[in-house]
């Protein structure tokens, strides 16, 4: 009974690409409106079904012909039921891949469904640049140098809301600049929500191509793209060595071996 | 393939099954089909159908009406046709042999024309087909007749004590079937005639599955009127005949009236043909009867006690490998030296319509599965159906070995 509710759907797509399908999809129909009423279909449907399918089966294999046929019933709840669970799922990924430009934001190295990601999966693309983004100084010079507050060095991290490599660097990025607070400034933009004009200068100016993550470090390093490649700890260790460079080893941390080799390295 | 043998008391007669297949184009043209649905519709041999084909190439025109040679041959072939179908069934004249389109227009014509009349009574059998069943329904409805159902025994087989038990002098009419098409039973039908004329009444048998499978002779039956149909017998589609007393289709009111039926009318009043004609208003069917005619004249070549004994031979087969199968059921009589061409059964755990779909789609066996239009034998007897296989001339051994083997193969899925 309960596989005319997949027919319908299955027979019902098809139906509207094929008029051969039309006739079966409207008796399909029918037998799931009979089945919401509690009625049984009286086509006889959900019997055609089976029995078609048996007599495919009969040719393979007797024995799994017969354990279908003698468990139709139950079979079909188990196949419906996995029909909506995986349509579920499936919308669930298309929205995520309409969105998120991956089908899983949590792991997106999962996804093989990407559409601009890039092969190492660590950047976003972004595309909506704005051209007007300037800040005019004397002499049409452009101002872009920020590159320290009174002394203390500016760390910027440009990333967007949906971008999933941007949501796995962001609180790495966070824990590790809360360490040197005090002895740095953090410039957190999130660029699909505020655009301030500087920082999208700034963004611009380092991001040629317009791709997210980007961290620029008191305008020494940079990096177009996440850490995911060195994975959490690396990347932790990384990001705490170019800080303690620019701000000249402020921090407990700084002395630490591993640091110090990183940093010995830059 | 080997020829059937059959033994009669003073010669052997050999009936080529090969060769009689190369007759029937639908074998040819559609190979690997096992053609067992016969109690439903027969295949048609290749001379019937170049028959009506010859009407409507050659002689195309009115029968009975037209002065010109094309009507007068088609007329010439008409009465023919007629006079084969009454030499066929051993009829006195061929003015007894009515046209219809089928066993049912027959019953209908019956049913509408015999003079019945409040308290008469109509005694059938509990095993009617729907044709034979709800004509009768309807005059009790209409007239008030009453309609009597003599049951059969446990086994199945027809209770002649109680028949006999259900006859009286009001009884007007004894309608029967003469072979059963749900499980091919024949009635004993001499006696029944013998019976129901000892107490006055007339017999009408329903003929469509007993008329095409073995012989018919009306006059030593002394049937009152028979009923069977063309398109069970190789002949063409919607053509049937009813066969009556001459005496009695005298005295019967025409059913259907019009063109044909009259001698003259005027603007109020009319004179009726004699029969057969006063029963066939309007233009028929006529390359069908001519086809007909023609099937009459091809089962008459080859002998209808050699189809009889070719049937119940191929029914021996598989009945025998049948009966190996743990799950299954016949239904209706169950000894096969009681049915004729037909096998009802059932495999438990599995429904009958999936069980033909399946011979069909995985086997190339075509048969019938439901009720057969036999809907109130089902009820009674608390059956939802059955697959049925019926055989004819046209059906080998090898067809019933095969037959055996897939309904044992597809048995296994209701286990």
């Amino acid at each position: 009974m309960v596989i005319c509710i997949v027919a319908a759907v299955v027979l019902g797509i098809l139906g509207i690409f094929s008029a051969r399908y039309r006739k079966i999809a409207r008796e399909a129909f029918s037998c799931v409106k009979r089945m919401m009423t509690f009625r049984p279909c009286e086509t006889g449907f959900d019997d055609k079904v089976r029995s078609h399918v048996t007599a495919k089966l009969m040719k393979r294999n007797e024995r799994i012909a017969g354990v279908f046929y003698r468990n139709f019933k139950l079979l079909s709840v188990l196949f419906t039921a996995s029909f909506f669970l995986s349509a579920g799922y499936t919308a669930y990924t298309v929205y995520n891949l309409a969105v998120y430009g991956t089908c899983d934001p949590v792991n997106p190295q999962n996804c093989v469904f990407n559409p601009g990601a890039d092969p190492n999966r660590v950047i976003c693309p972004y595309e909506g640049l704005s051209p007007n983004a300037s800040v005019a100084t004397i002499g049409n010079f452009r101002n872009i140098e920020s590159a320290t507050i009174e002394g203390r060095p500016v760390i910027y991290f440009f990333g967007t809301t949906w971008c999933p490599h941007c949501a796995w660097e962001r609180p790495i990025f966070l824990n590790v600049t809360a360490k040197f607070s005090g002895f740095i400034e953090t410039k957190v933009t999130e660029i699909d929500i505020e655009q301030p004009t500087l920082e999208m200068e700034i963004f611009k100016h380092y991001s040629t191509e317009g791709k997210i993550p980007v961290i620029v470090i008191g305008g020494k390093y940079f990096r177009v793209g996440s850490g995911e490649s060195l994975g959490q700890q690396t990347e932790e260790n990384v990001l705490t060595a170019i800080l303690c460079k620019v701000s000249n080893d402020p921090i407990a941390e700084c002395s630490d071996q591993q640091v110090k080799q990183l940093e010995n390295g830059l | 393939m080997k020829p059937t043998f059959i033994y009669s008391f003073s010669k052997c007669f050999v009936m080529d099954v090969k060769r009689i297949r190369e007759d029937f184009p639908v074998l040819q043209n559609s190979k690997g089909i096992v053609y067992f649905d016969n109690a439903c519709m027969s295949l048609k041999p290749r001379p019937v159908i170049q028959k009506m084909l010859e009407y409507y190439e050659q002689y195309t025109a009115c029968v009975g009406r037209s002065n010109h040679r094309l009507g007068k041959l088609a007329t010439e072939k008409y009465v023919e046709a007629r006079k084969t179908i009454a030499k066929f069934v051993n009829a006195r004249k061929e003015q007894e042999i009515v046209f219809t389109r089928n066993t049912t227009e027959g019953i209908n014509l019956l049913a509408n024309s015999l003079d019945l009349k409040k308290g008469d009574v109509v005694v059938s059998s509990d095993r009617e087909h729907n044709s034979n069943l709800i004509p009768w329904q309807l005059v009790k409805e209409r007239k008030g007749i009453e309609h009597r159902i003599v049951k059969s025994r446990t086994d199945n087989t027809f209770d002649l004590e109680a028949f006999k038990k259900s006859m009286s002098r009001q009884v007007k009419l004894v309608t029967m079937v003469w072979t059963s098409n749900i499980d091919g039973y024949t009635l004993p039908v001499r006696e029944i005639v013998k019976t129901a004329h000892d107490f006055g009444a007339v017999v009408l048998l329903d003929g469509a599955q007993a008329v095409p499978h073995s012989k018919t002779d009306v006059r030593r039956l002394d049937v009152d009127f028979l009923a069977f149909s063309g398109h069970k017998m190789l002949g063409p589609t919607g053509t049937g005949i009813l066969y009556g007393k001459y005496e009695l289709l005298e005295r019967l009111q025409p059913f259907v009236v019009g063109g044909d039926t009259v001698e003259s009318t005027t603007y109020e009043t009319h004179k009726f043909l004699k029969p057969p004609e006063r029963f066939e208003a309007g233009l028929q069917d006529y390359a069908g009867i001519i086809g007909l005619g023609e099937a009459a004249r091809y089962l008459e070549n080859i002998g209808m006690e050699n189809i009889e004994s070719h049937e119940k031979a191929l029914n021996k087969t598989i009945s025998q490998r049948l009966l190996e199968i743990p799950n299954l059921q016949f239904v209706g009589v169950q000894a096969s030296e009681l049915r004729g061409g037909i096998i009802s059964f059932n495999l438990k755990g599995m429904k009958y319509h999936d069980v033909s779909l399946m011979l069909d789609r995985n086997h190339g066996i075509l048969i019938r599965s439901g009720q057969h239009c036999a809907h109130s034998w089902f009820n009674s007897h608390g059956i939802e159906g059955s697959a049925r296989a019926s055989l004819y001339l046209y059906n080998t051994q090898e067809e019933a070995e095969l037959f055996a083997e897939a309904v044992k193969k597809i048995s296994k899925l209701g286990k």
